[in-house]
């Protein structure tokens, strides 16, 4: 069964040309998708799509067989709270502790104290960031951050993770690390959905899907390794 | 821990405005304080004049000695109206004597004379309802004239009814007054609501996108509500209270009255800010308008 189905998808900006014309994409639950594309190409619309940040002109995205326009803007939350979303620019609050940012799902979805502290630690020891558990976020390098926005991503135990350039301000060794732990993340049955421009990214996990945003439409394509002749 | 987690955010709001919301309760209770003067309509003279200044009598004076038949219709027409507390008559040898008092510290006599000469006078302690409503007050007065053997009356209530005439124009002022503090006090619980709802939003924002529901979204803006609203009507209903005990003014319906408008006034401001600035929030999410960067 399709986790979600996109069918004729429009979507364009005031004053923009189409970001997506008769766009349709298929994602199957438990699937590693990466979407490619160039700045511009509309990456970032379609995550924020997904999380119901933006609406589409035309078409249907179903989930789980049940049409996404037909979920009530008050509702909308129950759906978010089955989404792991990892921001392009982590969106942490910033004179917060780690633990306190990880936390911050599991306060809102009304958690009890015990459970929260459980999970949190569970998932600093995931992300690598036991040590720095009680540093406000402001004082956390780059890959720091990205891993506390992981962190905060997946401590609730979502059904889909959606990543918007996770390893965009990263150098080689974290973002194979960050990879790793989508991996890890995918292992268990997570179903995990990378908006990248970077082409190398789909190379390291093995049994990816990657689709490339081209023309306006999703295409399924296959990474190959560039070789400098 | 949730309900810690957002008590603790709706206490850093309130800390934070804190300053500007005490002062828009000040602001508000000078504004109470003026439409408290101004509504005091039926004892206007209680509030305005002090009160020394409500030992208001008349005399009335009789053209010869009044019998008890003169007496009783003097005394029934005096009877039963709100205009005259008390009354006292002072016959023509009293009025004789004292006037030899009087004449005697100032090196005088009184000739032999005729006690009968000096007529009887009766005194009037009046109300308050005379200093409130002058016009009409005198024109009772006006009316005891009319009795038979009454030869006038005398009474400040001219007097009275100049200063009423002014205190007319101090009433408009104090309205105005009212008003335009109420307004700067309403202006002035927004702005400070809105000061701390800067870092609110934000993290509403962001709590949106996590999964919040409507309700936890708005906890901390109607939980400051609440808790400014407590302290600043309670602040604003205080202040007159305060102020009229220290310059002996009595306001009989000042808590009531001062207490609603206090209530309506604030609860208004706030209200309508917190409701904004909930929307903005859930709008930032669904536009993404970029103001997570702000």
């Amino acid at each position: 069964m399709a986790f979600i189905t996109c069918q004729h998808m429009y979507k364009k900006y005031p004053g923009t040309d189409w970001i997506f014309y008769n766009a349709g994409l298929s994602i199957e639950q438990g699937q590693f998708l990466f979407v490619l594309g160039n700045s511009g190409s509309g990456k970032t619309t379609f995550i924020k799509i997904l999380c119901g940040q933006e609406g589409y002109d035309r078409g249907r995205i179903f989930v789980k067989n049940r049409n996404f326009r037909n979920i009530r803007r008050k509702h909308l939350h129950l759906w978010r709270r089955t989404l792991g979303v990892v921001f392009q620019d982590f969106r942490l609050l910033e004179d917060r502790t780690v633990k306190e940012n990880i936390a911050l799902p599991l306060v809102i979805t009304g958690f009890g104290k015990k459970e929260v502290i459980d999970r949190v630690n569970a998932v600093l020891k995931l992300v690598d960031l036991q040590h720095r558990a009680d540093v406000p976020c402001k004082l956390l390098s780059g890959g720091e951050q990205q891993r506390v926005a992981i962190g905060r991503a997946i401590v609730h135990g979502p059904e889909l993770i959606l990543a918007d350039e996770p390893t965009g301000s990263l150098d080689d060794d974290h973002t194979r690390r960050i990879l790793q732990l989508f991996t890890t993340l995918h292992r268990r049955g997570l179903t995990v959905v990378i908006a990248t421009h970077d082409r190398r990214l789909p190379l390291a996990v093995k049994g990816c899907r990657t689709v490339m945003i081209r023309d306006k439409n999703f295409v399924d394509v296959v990474p190959v390794k560039r070789t400098n002749k | 821990m949730t309900i810690r987690y957002l008590l603790f955010v709706t206490m850093r709001n309130v800390q934070s405005s804190i300053a500007v919301l005490l002062a828009a309760s000040i602001c508000l209770g000078v504004a109470l304080f003026s439409a408290a003067c101004y509504l005091e309509r039926d004892s206007l003279a209680s509030v305005y004049f002090p009160t020394w200044a409500k030992q208001t009598k008349a005399l009335i004076a009789f053209s010869k000695k009044p019998n008890e038949k003169d007496l009783k219709e003097v005394i029934a027409k005096i009877h039963g109206t709100r205009w005259v507390k008390s009354y006292h008559l002072v016959e023509g040898k009293d009025v004789m004597e004292l006037l030899k008092k009087k004449l005697a510290a100032l090196d005088k006599t009184l000739e032999d004379m005729d006690p009968a000469f000096f007529p009887d006078i009766m005194e009037l302690s009046l109300t308050d309802h005379c200093l409130a409503l002058p016009g009409r007050c005198e024109s009772f007065l006006r009316d005891l004239e009319k009795i038979r053997h009454v030869a006038s009356v005398y009474s400040p209530l001219p007097w009275i009814k100049t200063a009423y005439d002014k205190l007319q124009v101090l009433r408009r002022l104090l309205l105005f007054v009212a008003l335009l503090l109420s307004f700067v006090s309403l202006l002035m619980a927004g702005v400070g609501v809105q000061l701390s709802l800067g870092k609110y939003r934000k993290e509403a924002y962001l709590w949106n996108l996590l999964g919040a529901s409507p309700w936890f979204m708005r906890f901390p803006c109607y939980g400051q509500v609440c808790l400014t609203f407590v302290v600043g009507v309670a602040t604003a209903v205080s202040f007159p209270y305060w102020f009229s005990e220290i310059v002996c003014f009595s306001f009989p319906t000042l808590l009531l009255r001062g207490f609603l408008i206090a209530s309506g006034v604030f609860l208004f401001a706030l209200v309508a800010v917190a409701e904004a600035n909930f929307r903005k929030a859930r709008k930032m999410v669904s536009g993404d308008d970029g103001s997570w960067e702000e």
